[in-house]
């Protein structure tokens, strides 16, 4: 009988782990389910951002993508840059450009330039606001202008950042 | 499913032992009948016994009423502790033989006429009742309670008889070839006899002589040992007219004992046990007061209804959180679901979209923070009052923003050259948003020139330089 009544402890003992076992499991799950419903949220609160501001993101991927120059090559990406900033300088009747990279600045990303121009001060300050607008990859680092008041003329030099990026499709200007 | 474990009910008599099981009708059905002593002495083995018997629960024990004894003690405390330790003393002071009788014992309290608290005791008395219970509990089918013919009748009688528990009360309980009778002091067992009775040829009177005899010297012995006389006399018989008989013969009154059910439980064989032949299923299966037990087992007892209840609690949670868990595999297999559904099969997902458009705006935001060549020109030149003529204008972004700049200024004497200087600076501080870190005079290198021109008209050059934002 004490046999009986100590294997019913045993039952006791063994239904209550249990018990506690599968409280432990479901808490366990409660907090997994509770942890994906909000993963669900934020994936569904994410997803109908992403739709209803499409255009917006598209026109922030734009500029972004207005922020560097894709080319196959540092080169070529070069004397696009070169072609641009020269016939530009003519619209605006700058003379004498001069354009140089620095190897030593180059890297996979970047590269600085620099320019030497001369002309009219405010056929420079034109030039300079046609750049930085057209082509919003060349990002001026230093520039000085000084005024030769007796020819009446303004001398630039600028380093310009190029900032650019190998890809497989080409942008020019 | 849960089955419920067969109930046994064993009857002891000095010679037999009973093994009866409870029929779905209710009745009792026997399942051995076994010598006593070859029982005890293991001659009948377990092998002598069905099953059936062996896989029960021992429920109740049935012993003859001279191996239970009993006394009443003046006891005035109503601690169960102090009880018990008092049982457990006298016994050992009263039984010393007994060494096993601290733990087969039970007790009530009860009040005497007089008003004075009693303490009733009734014990297992016989050495014979522990080797029995010894071996029962050795084929594990220990009893559960132990009681007598006397203790049933005390419980019926209780029932039956108003007052009960306040008078000397009489039983007398005649059968065809013997004659039980006990009495009861306060509602309690106080002893008994056994009269065979004998074949008296047809004649009854003989019969009712000794019968006349036995009850008198009964009653002699419980005034001795009560101080008080039995109350009330009550009779089951046969025949009906035997308790008028007696009446007449005893010259007091002997009521018949009223209401008992006609038919019994006990099956024939079992009728091997006279005192026990008017028992029925209930009398030998309810609670009550008129019972001993192996008080380790009873304390365990006493924690059954915990584990049950422990047992029933902890499946019902169980069930309960079986459910829980389904379901919440469920809901989680649905979430998944949604998940798999909402995540894009191709292209990023959407956190990894929302930060790049994230660092896109940072680039786009740093970008617009940084000064432009061409609109830090403009605001310059605009800023310069007649009179101002720039020379050179550098610009360094590639750190803290900072415009340098040498002009000159053309004034007639220095209160103009003052005045045309605090305009330029204002304009600068106003266009380029230089407050708290507004320029002024003091920031301004100033170098006078009188070697151009004339001379007497001096040319006022400056330089200064600031950082904007």
């Amino acid at each position: 009988m004490k046999t009986r009544l100590g294997k019913k402890w045993l039952t006791v003992g063994v239904i209550w782990g249990v018990v506690l076992a599968m409280t432990g499991w479901n808490t366990l799950l409660v907090n997994r389910v509770q942890s994906r419903r909000q993963e669900l949220g934020t994936l569904q609160m994410d997803l109908n951002f992403l739709q209803s501001r499409q255009a917006g993101i598209q026109e922030v991927q734009r500029q972004r993508s207005r922020l560097t120059h894709p080319v196959k090559s540092f080169g070529l990406g070069y004397l696009v840059v070169e072609n641009d900033l020269k016939r530009t300088s003519w619209d605006f009747g700058l003379k004498q450009m001069q354009l140089e990279a620095d190897d030593n600045t180059q890297d996979s990303q970047s590269a600085s330039i620099s320019i030497v121009a001369a002309g009219p001060v405010p056929a420079i300050v034109g030039w300079m606001a046609a750049v930085e607008d057209a082509y919003p990859y060349l990002v001026i680092e230093r520039m000085d202008i000084s005024y030769d008041q007796q020819n009446r003329t303004g001398r630039l030099q600028a380093v310009f950042n190029y900032r650019y990026v190998l890809a497989e499709t080409e942008r020019t200007g | 499913m849960i089955r419920r474990q067969p109930s046994l009910t064993t009857i002891a008599t000095d010679e037999t032992i009973c093994f009866l099981t409870l029929s779905t009708d209710g009745r009792f059905q026997t399942l051995a009948s076994l010598p006593l002593a070859d029982f005890l002495e293991g001659r009948a083995t377990a092998a002598d016994l069905p099953k059936s018997a062996l896989h029960s629960v021992n429920r109740l024990l049935v012993v003859p009423d001279y191996w239970m004894g009993s006394r009443f003690h003046e006891f005035q405390a109503h601690k169960k502790s102090v009880i018990t330790a008092f049982i457990e003393r006298k016994l050992k002071l009263e039984q010393p033989a007994l060494t096993q009788a601290g733990d087969f014992y039970h007790y009530a309290v009860v009040q005497d006429q007089d008003h004075r608290q009693q303490l009733y005791t009734f014990y297992l008395q016989e050495e014979i009742a522990y080797r029995l219970y010894g071996r029962l509990e050795t084929l594990g089918i220990g009893p559960l309670r132990i009681t007598t013919p006397a203790q049933v009748w005390q419980a019926k009688l209780g029932d039956r008889v108003d007052g009960f528990s306040g008078k000397g009360v009489g039983f007398i309980h005649l059968g065809e070839a013997d004659c039980f009778l006990y009495f009861f002091f306060m509602g309690q067992f106080l002893f008994s006899r056994n009269i065979q009775i004998p074949d008296a040829g047809g004649d009854p009177s003989e019969i009712f002589s000794l019968l006349n005899y036995e009850i008198n010297q009964s009653f002699y012995l419980y005034s001795q040992k009560t101080k008080t006389a039995v109350n009330r006399l009550f009779m089951l018989a046969p025949d009906a007219s035997a308790v008028d008989q007696l009446t007449e013969l005893l010259g007091r009154e002997v009521e018949a004992l009223p209401a008992l059910p006609q038919e019994t439980s006990i099956p024939d064989e079992a009728m091997a046990f006279p005192a026990c032949r008017e028992f029925t299923e209930l009398d030998l299966t309810r609670s009550g007061e008129h019972y001993l037990s192996y008080r380790p087992l009873k304390n365990e007892l006493a924690w059954r209804p915990v584990q049950w209840a422990g047992i029933a609690v902890g499946l019902f949670l169980a069930v309960l959180l079986t459910v829980e868990s389904g379901a919440l595999y469920l809901l989680s297999r649905s979430v998944e679901r949604q998940m798999i559904e909402l995540t894009p099969a191709a292209g990023d997902p959407p956190e990894i979209a929302l930060q790049d458009i994230s660092q896109a705006l940072d680039e786009i935001t740093r970008e617009l923070e940084r000064p432009s060549g061409s609109g830090t020109l403009m605001r310059t030149l605009l800023a310069m009052p007649d009179g101002v003529s720039v020379r050179k204008i550098s610009l360094d972004v590639s750190g803290t923003p900072v415009l340098n700049m040498e002009a000159v200024v053309d004034a007639d004497n220095p209160d103009a050259f003052k005045a045309t200087l605090a305009a330029f600076l204002n304009q600068l501080n106003q266009r380029f948003n230089l407050n708290p870190n507004a320029l002024r005079e003091k920031d301004v290198r100033i170098q006078m020139d009188r070697s151009q021109g004339d001379g007497r008209r001096p040319v006022y050059q400056i330089n200064f330089g600031f950082e904007i934002s």
